[in-house]
Formats: structure tokens, sequence, C-alpha cells
């Protein structure tokens, strides 16, 4: 809050793992409480998922416009040091006192002068000819590129493997002419850096998106028209890759009647994820009425397998969805999706649960609902930490009914949606919750030296 | 059991006889009061041309010695043809029955005439005769199954993870059953389960429309295991006496209960071609032993239709020769049981368990290769859980794509198609080994719009029910087929190739031109693409090396042993004098080309 004006009141550190919409939370409301904080962001940007995100649910605000100050105060904080593109590779010490070793990847641009301007991004000879991730690659991206409008910071990045340079091939490399303030350097190296400071560890690690493929029945990268909720997400966006226009992938044409099929990647036991995602729900709602804000003739269909309704809101935004949206909801989870090989529409085979039988519906665009799973190389982290994870692959809390953000090792917690799937509300919360629990993990280990201060 | 004990009874015969002719030839002999051996039971049908090949399997199980079939005389029949329906369906069954080793001869067609009443006593005093020189029937004691042992319908619900089901309706909604038949739905059937209305599942015809095809299981968020639950339902159904449902009469059944009479002794080598290099007993565990399930059988039941599934052992053995396996045969080995089993017949199945278990363990080998999705299922899975069982089981795309080095494929490079069955694929996971071996012979494979897990079934399963959806079924897969602009349909599943074929035969509800493939079975395609077709190379000692220099050696060989039956048997016969029986140490047994 207090810009610029906050002072560093304690002599540890704290350190955060994962710069979403947890891990910002609990960096300013520590830094704020005068701790210094050190921010590690595996991402060449802070933000997480929640910044590529449309709207969030239950209040439809756009995402990125709630969650761009916080990104910006957070990266300007001046008790906070970002560190984005690095990642923790070993961790020592104990509650109050570790000592932690981060690497930075190289960005192949020198941070304290790039100005963000994108001319090399325009410059690139590969500009377009990647997938972009940040748009769940719909959008496309060049060797050098800014994962999205707002990234903080807003410092362009070099991909390894796509630049032509790295990869040791011929490149008339335009880009270094491209940038006037001469921030390109292809030389860079990865770098240690090394913390000795570090008092406690929030690890806000986030999640990644289950990908569908592997449940063939639904088509998933075998029909053109089936995409996932985060690809319709960057789809009517309007800072997405087609600026919040949806339209179909064959034909370009927008579609007017769209089907949803929840849980898939969750509750299911066939990939071992029998939880709930805790999202789909609502989200498939909101996903809906988006679609009816942008074309009012629009018609939705979400088929569901028990509509969990369950936070504050959650149920009158349902209701709001069915009713003033005209949302239809059919409880059923589909057997099958058939595409028509000439319209590229697909046809929903599931079992009218109410008057029996088999149905199917035909629709023009198909979004699953799909969940949220650990991320990937979540064991790797958990290893260096010396933390535990569930069966599933979330990080254990020491006790998930009175220490929840508590991890398995003392002095590091787990907060936000790397513990258990959860929603913005909820990871803020938790977000808050840890950097509680820091101060006081810290207040704890500095009292014992302290009383023997005393004793002396 | 004590009747079977005693060496000889008087035989029993049931006679299969036509209203018109035969059985008012019987009527002429009673009412003249000429003397005939009591030993006969008529039934008399309308024409013989009723005769069910059912009917004849059916009398043999329940202890008959001789069945007798009599109808009007040739081009005297009441319903112009009927008795050439009877002639072909009889000429069938001799095969069946040399197969099972009872003999042809217990097997008698007669044409009489109504007015040829002593001709009738005449026919049944010399039947009896020659069945009284035979031995009895070794099914003479059959009667009655015994009830099957009571299981509990609670622990069934929790065995198969109904509780966990979500009622959903996934599953209903990818059966294929469900689609075409709107009062199937899997769904209502576990929520029934769930309501522990044991009466009403059991009881429920519906429960034999399923073709336990594990789609729905395959697709289920919550791991309800509804064809082990179906399979369950029918045993208790059969429990309670509920009679099943069978097609085709439930000749096939029959056949397979028949085989699990511990007396029978049957004569499965004389489906093998000459020429092939096997054994008895095996030289160690690493010794593979061929199953060859009930091709043979099929073969001769469904001659009619354009099957050649009784190529399928030699074909498997000549491939299995072909990469250095010598397998180990069995003239007397029982069909696996796999459609007793899932017909509900525990009892049935256990016996052939029991009969295969000892035989199988009794030849040494340690590994069992078979070229039958169902065999191979029920080897793996089923026989481990009713007993003591120790081998490693495969299928045999599996040992071969292993040994692929050794195969030397030239098929030619059209475009086929590749069907998933059930058994293979849903079932054990047996994807990927087919479609290698395809690959590798040359040919072009093309995928059906529903492949590997998502493939559709043939229709049918396990005899147990077939009609107007198991058609619809078939139609669907085929059309599939045939859009991918194939010339063949290759199954591995020799169940699949009949099913599929039968669904060819008679009207259909769509242009021929749209569903007509030609299908051939995986083995069989591939015993084609090495050139081991028509005894290619099968006289070949030195077929373990294959390769191009072997391949040149072989054609000149093949010819000798198609021209002259007796050469060739002369020539292949490596130390063996019933012609495909060879001994175990044979030339190429001592080279430890086996693996």
């Amino acid at each position: 809050m207090a810009e610029g004006k906050a002072k560093v009141l304690h002599e540890k550190e704290v350190m955060v793992v994962g710069g979403g919409v947890c891990g910002i939370q609990a960096a300013l409301d520590l830094a704020d409480k005068g701790f210094q904080v050190r921010m590690v962001e595996r991402e060449p940007t802070i933000g997480g998922r929640m910044a590529i995100l449309d709207k969030v649910f239950p209040t439809n605000d756009c995402s990125i416009c709630i969650l761009a100050p916080k990104m910006i105060m957070c990266y300007n904080h001046p008790n906070i040091d970002v560190m984005t593109y690095a990642e923790v590779k070993k961790v020592t010490g104990k509650a109050g006192d570790f000592k932690v070793t981060a690497l930075k990847k190289p960005r192949y641009i020198e941070e304290d002068l790039c100005t963000g301007c994108g001319d090399c991004i325009e410059a690139c000879v590969l500009a377009g000819e990647f997938p972009n991730k940040w748009d769940a690659g719909i959008g496309r991206r060049g060797a050098v590129y800014m994962p999205f409008l707002q990234a903080v910071p807003r410092i362009a990045v070099v991909d390894e493997e796509s630049c032509l340079t790295l990869r040791k091939e011929k490149c008339k490399m335009p880009c270094l002419r491209a940038c006037q303030r001469k921030a390109m350097n292809f030389k860079q190296k990865p770098a240690e850096v090394t913390l000795d400071n570090i008092g406690a560890i929030i690890v806000a690690t986030g999640l990644e998106d289950y990908d569908p493929s592997e449940i063939t029945e639904y088509g998933y990268g075998r029909y053109t028209n089936v995409i996932t909720a985060m690809e319709y997400e960057r789809l009517i966006n309007a800072s997405g890759p087609t600026g919040g226009h949806v339209h179909r992938f064959n034909d370009d044409q927008r579609p007017r009647r769209m089907g949803f099929i929840q849980c898939v990647g969750a509750r299911d036991l066939r990939m071992g994820n029998p939880y709930c995602c805790s999202v789909c729900c609502m989200y498939a709602t909101k996903d809906a009425m988006l679609a009816r804000e942008h074309y009012p003739d629009i018609e939705s269909y979400i088929f569901y397998t028990d509509l969990r309704a369950f936070g504050k809101g959650f149920d009158e935004y349902i209701r709001r969805g069915r009713e003033e949206y005209g949302i239809t909801y059919i409880r059923a989870k589909p057997g099958e999706v058939t595409e028509d090989p000439d319209t590229k529409n697909l046809f929903i085979w599931y079992e009218d649960l109410e008057e029996g039988g088999i149905k199917s519906m035909e629709v023009e665009f198909l979004v699953l609902s799909t969940a949220f799973v650990p991320f990937h190389g979540v064991e790797n982290l958990a290893k260096t930490l010396g933390v535990e994870l569930d069966e599933y692959g979330f990080f254990r809390a020491e006790d998930d009914l009175l220490n929840p953000l508590d991890s398995t090792r003392p002095g590091i917690l787990v907060a936000g949606a790397c513990q258990a799937p959860m929603d913005v509300t909820d990871s803020v919360e938790q977000g808050g919750g840890a950097a509680n629990r820091a101060a006081e993990i810290i207040a704890q280990a500095g009292k014992k030296t302290v009383k023997k201060a005393r004793k002396a | 059991m004590a009747e079977r004990k005693s060496a000889k009874r008087e035989p029993r015969i049931v006679a299969f006889c036509c209203n018109w002719c035969a059985y008012a030839g019987a009527d002429l002999a009673g009412v003249s009061r000429v003397q005939y051996a009591p030993n006969v039971e008529i039934i008399r049908t309308m024409c013989s041309g009723r005769l069910d090949p059912a009917f004849v399997v059916r009398a043999f199980r329940l202890g008959a010695d001789g069945v007798m079939v009599a109808g009007c005389h040739e081009a005297d029949c009441h319903y112009i043809s009927g008795n050439q329906y009877a002639k072909r369906r009889v000429e069938e069954l001799y095969d069946v029955l040399d197969l099972a080793g009872l003999g042809r001869d217990r097997l008698l067609l007669r044409w009489i005439n109504a007015n040829e009443g002593s001709l009738f006593a005449q026919t049944v005093d010399d039947f009896v005769d020659r069945l009284s020189k035979m031995s009895t029937s070794p099914l003479a004691g059959n009667g009655q199954a015994q009830p099957p042992s009571k299981r509990d319908f609670e622990e069934l619900v929790e065995a198969t993870g109904v509780l966990n089901c979500l009622e959903c309706g996934k599953c209903t909604a990818s059966c294929p059953v469900a689609r075409r038949d709107p009062t199937f739905s899997p769904r209502r059937i576990i929520e029934r389960a769930l309501e522990d209305l044991a009466d009403e599942v059991e009881t429920d015809r519906l429960l034999w429309s399923c073709l336990t095809c594990e789609m729905c299981e395959q697709r289920c968020p919550s791991g309800v295991q509804f064809c082990d639950f179906v399979r369950g339902a029918r045993a208790e159904a059969r429990r309670i006496g509920s009679l099943g449902r069978a097609s085709h009469t439930g000749v096939a059944l029959d056949l397979m209960r028949i085989q699990g009479e511990k007396g029978l002794k049957q004569n499965r080598l004389r489906a093998y071609p000459e020429g092939l290099k096997m054994k008895t007993k095996a030289t160690g565990k690493n010794d593979y032993l061929y199953f060859a399930g009930c091709a043979p059988y099929y073969q001769a039941l469904y001659s009619e239709l354009p099957v050649r599934v009784g190529e399928i052992p030699g074909d498997a053995v000549a491939l299995l020769n072909a990469v250095g396996v010598r397998p180990v045969v069995l003239d007397n080995e029982r069909c696996c049981g796999h459609d007793l089993l899932w017909n509900g017949d525990i009892e049935g199945f256990g016996n052939l368990v029991k009969l295969n278990a000892r035989e199988l363990s009794a030849t040494g080998a340690g590994k069992i290769v078979t070229a039958c999705p169902e065999c191979y299922r029920t080897l793996k899975l089923d026989y481990p859980e009713h007993g003591k069982f120790d081998f490693e089981v495969y299928h045999i795309s599996e040992v071969l794509e292993e040994r692929l080095g050794k195969l030397d494929l030239k098929a030619d490079k059209s475009k086929v198609t590749l069907q998933d069955p059930c058994r293979l694929g849903r079932h054990l996971g047996v994807y990927d080994a087919p479609r290698k071996l395809i690959e590798e012979s040359g040919a072009e494979l093309a995928e059906m719009a529903r492949s590997r897990g998502d493939a559709i079934c043939c229709g049918v399963s396990s005899w147990v029910s077939c009609g107007r959806c198991s058609k619809a079924v078939q139609v669907e897969r085929l059309k599939e087929a045939v859009s991918t602009g194939a010339g063949r349909l290759i199954s591995p599943c020799l169940k699949c190739s009949i099913h599929f074929n039968c669904a060819l035969t008679g009207e259909l509800p769509v242009p021929r031109k749209e569903v007509e493939i030609e299908i051939v079975d995986l083995t069989s395609f591939l015993a084609e693409a090495a050139g081991l077709k028509d005894g290619a190379g099968r006289t070949e000692k030195e077929a373990s090396g294959a390769g191009k220099k072997a391949a040149a050696t072989k054609k000149p060989a093949a010819k000798t042993s198609a021209k002259s039956g007796a050469a060739g048997k002369k020539a292949s016969g490596a130390g063996g004098k019933k012609g495909s029986k060879t001994t175990v140490k044979g030339k190429s047994s001592s080279k430890g080309g086996e693996r």
C-alpha cells in the first residue's frame, strides 16, 4: 500500500516462490509489514494464471484489470525483489534460517536496459512462427517475445529453443539492429543467486491445466472445434489473439450453439484425479455468460456431473446464468463426441437422465472444462524444497484442518492452487494467510535468540 | 457317474424325423408291427431342414450315443429343398464330431419315405448295431448341470465398484447397444443394483443384451466395472434358474460344455496342415505352447460364411516356426471356456479350467501363445483366478512383434484397416503390436474413425445375443471400415470375422457397397505376407532362419509339398508318423532356436 515508504523492519527475509495472484498477495502483505521479500518466478512475467483470464467469477470483473495494479505494485515495491525467469535449485537450513540458491535463466536481454518497446519482437525473422503458451497456443509469437500485453516486468525474452542464433543456425539477427538500447545479449549465461538470510519460504507455484487429449472420446486434438476452457478464455479475451472474437477454427464463423463438458480430467479415476477441481462449474457458467454478452443470440449448454456452487455468491451466479443468460444446464456426462466431417459441427452423445434414452446434441463449438492438475515438474521442486506431495502431486499440508498452510517441512509454507485446486478468492486468502504464518515463524525463530541474548 | 464307469450299456439314439416322410415311415413301421430296436427316441420336425446343428450337439451333450436324422428323399422334399439344408448341416457336423473325438459314425443321415416302414426299422437296427460295436459315448454320464454355487449379490456389487457410481450416464451414452436399443441402459442396471434389487437385475432380459465390450468401463470416470458386474449377475441369474440367452440355439456353448467332459478325446491336430514344426512336450519352461482355441470348430460350423478361420491355427504355427519357435500343440486341448464364463455358466467354465490346467501343465511349457483374443483374455486374466495357473500368456502379435527381425513380411502395398477387438484392446490394452506388424508388412494402414480404445464392437459377444441391434452395430462398424478406402478389414479376432461376415449375408439396411469389404484374420494376413500360405515354407526344415536366402529356397519346396501329398508328408515328417504330429527331438529343436 505505502509504496516507496515502507522500510525493512525485520532482519530476516521471506522468500515467495511463484508470482501468481497468491504469491503477489503474500509478498505485498509481508512487504507492508516491513519484511524484505524475495520473489522467485519461473516464467518471464509475474501474474500467473489469473493474468491470462478474461473475467473472474462470481463478479465478472475483468481479470487483468484487477490484477495488473497488484502486479505493478508488487514489482515496484521497495521491499520486494522480484526475480523472474528463475528457479529455486537448493534449499538448506531450517525454519528461521534458510539458505536458498536460485538459478536465473538467461533472457538474452539485459533487464536494466530493456524498455519493453517491442522493436526486437517485430524485427525477429521468426515472428509469429511459434504458438504462444500464454495464449493457450492460439496466439503466435516469435523467438523473442513478450508473454502478453500486460506482462510485468515489461522486458522481452528470447526463447532458447526457438531462436536461430541460439540454436547455432544462420540468422541475420535483425533484432540486434532493431534494439536502440543495445539490450540484446546472446552471451548471457545462467547465473546462480544465493540468498542466505531467508527466515521462511512461501510456495505458491500454482497449477496447470489438464491436457484432455488422452480422453479420446471427446476428440480434443482430433476435432477442429473442440477446445479447452483456457483456449476459450483467450479467444473471448479482448486482449487475446482474436481480440475477443470467438470463432470456429475451420471456417472463422462465430458459433451460435456451444456445448460445455464439465469435469474433464477431474472426478475421474482413470488418470488418477478423483478430486473435484472446484472451479469448472463456475467458470463454465462465466464462459457461457460472456458468450451471451458478446453475442446475444448464442445458446450454451453445460453438461455437468453435479453443480457445485459452494462459495459466496456462487449459487446466485448459477441462477443468473440460467435466468438472465439463458444457459441450459444438463445433468449428464456425455459418452462420446462425434464430428460431422462436412460442417465440422459436433455431436454430443449423452443419456437423458430424466426421460431416458440416448440423445445427441449438435453444437458448433465445444469447450471442455478441464481440471486443475499439479504443474509440470512439481516433483523436482518438492525434492529441492524437501517437502512432501499428496497422492495427486499437490503439496501436502502439515494438517489440513488446523494447520493448512504449513508444508511438511517447518518454515516452508504452501499456499494457493499448488496445494489443492482453488479459485482466485481462495488463493488470495491463502496468500494473505501464508504471509501471516511466515511473519509468525520468523518471530518464533527470533524469540529464541532474544531469550539467549538476555540470559547472557 | 456310476453309469459311466460301467463298460457298456445299450446305445441310446435320438432321431430327428421329418413330418412328411421319415416320421410317417416310422409310423408305418409301428402300425405294420415291424420289429426294431427300442433304443431310439424320435423327435418330429416339420422338415428335416428344421434341423439345427444345436439339436444334434445338445443330444450328444446330454449323453446320446448316436443321432439319426431322417427326411424325405432328395428331390422329394415337401418344402422343395429343406432336406438339402439338413444334408449340409450334417456334413458340417461330421467335421465337428471328428474334431471332438466322438467320430462321424455316431451321426446318421438317411432319406426314408412314408411308405418305407421296413427301411426305417432296418436303419434303426443297423445303427444300433454300429453303435454297439463302438464304445459308449464319453458324454454318457451327462445330465443336468449341477446348480452353481451361491455368490452374494452384495459382494458382487462391492467387488465391481458399483458403489462408486455417480449416475452420470456416461456408460449408457457410450454403449453401442444402448444407442440402438433405448430400453437398455447400463446406468439403470447399476442404479437397480445400488438399490439392492438383486432379483430385478437377475431376471431382467436386458442383462443378456450387454456385449461386455468394456466401452463403458473404459469411459467410466468412477471405475465401475460394469462388464464384470454383468458377468457376475449372469452367474447369479443362472443360479436362480434363468437359462439366459444364446444365439444359434446355443450350439457353440454346448460344444464347449462337451469339451468340459473328462473322458472326451479330441482330434484337434487334424486341423493343422502338414509340414509344421510342432511338438507335444516342452523341453523347458521357455517353450511356448500354442493354444488354438475353437477356430477349427467354428470353421466347421460356419462353413456357409466366407470365413477361413480354420486356417488360423496352421498359419499361427507357420509364423511361429518362421521366427524360430517350435510350439507345443495339444490334440486334446479344451476350449478356454470364455463364452461359458460370460454366459454365467461358472460350472461349465470350471470344468474346462480344471482340464486345461492339468493338460497344459503336463506339457512342461511355461509360456502360452494364442491367436484368439478371447482365449488370451481368459487364460491371462480369468484362469489364474480359478486356481493355480502359472503361465505367461501372450497374444501372437506380441510374440511376433518381439521377433520382427526374423520375419520377412511382404504384403502388397494396398490399403487395409484394422478392427480392435474388445478382448485384445480394451480388456488387455494390446493396440500397438498388430499395428506394428501391419506397418512392417508393407501394407498401408488406414485407421477407422473410431479406433483403439474407442473402436466399436463386432456386435455379438460370447454367443449370448444376436439380433437387430447386433446387425446395426456391425453395419456401422463396416461402414467405418469401408469409408477408410481400405480394401481389406484385418481382424485379430476370429469371432469379429465371423460376425462381420454374417452381417454381410442377407438383407442390409444400407446399399451393399457402403459396407462390403473383405475381412481377413490378422494371423492369416501375416502368414500370407510372410509367404507361408498354401504350405509354402512349411516343409523347409531351416525355416527358422527367415530372410531373403531362406525365402528364395522356400518356393520350390512348397511346390513339391503341394503337388504330392505323400511325398510332402514324408519330407515334412521330421521324425513323426502322423503327419503334423512331429516328435520332440527334431533337427531344429536341437539348434536351440526355440526363443
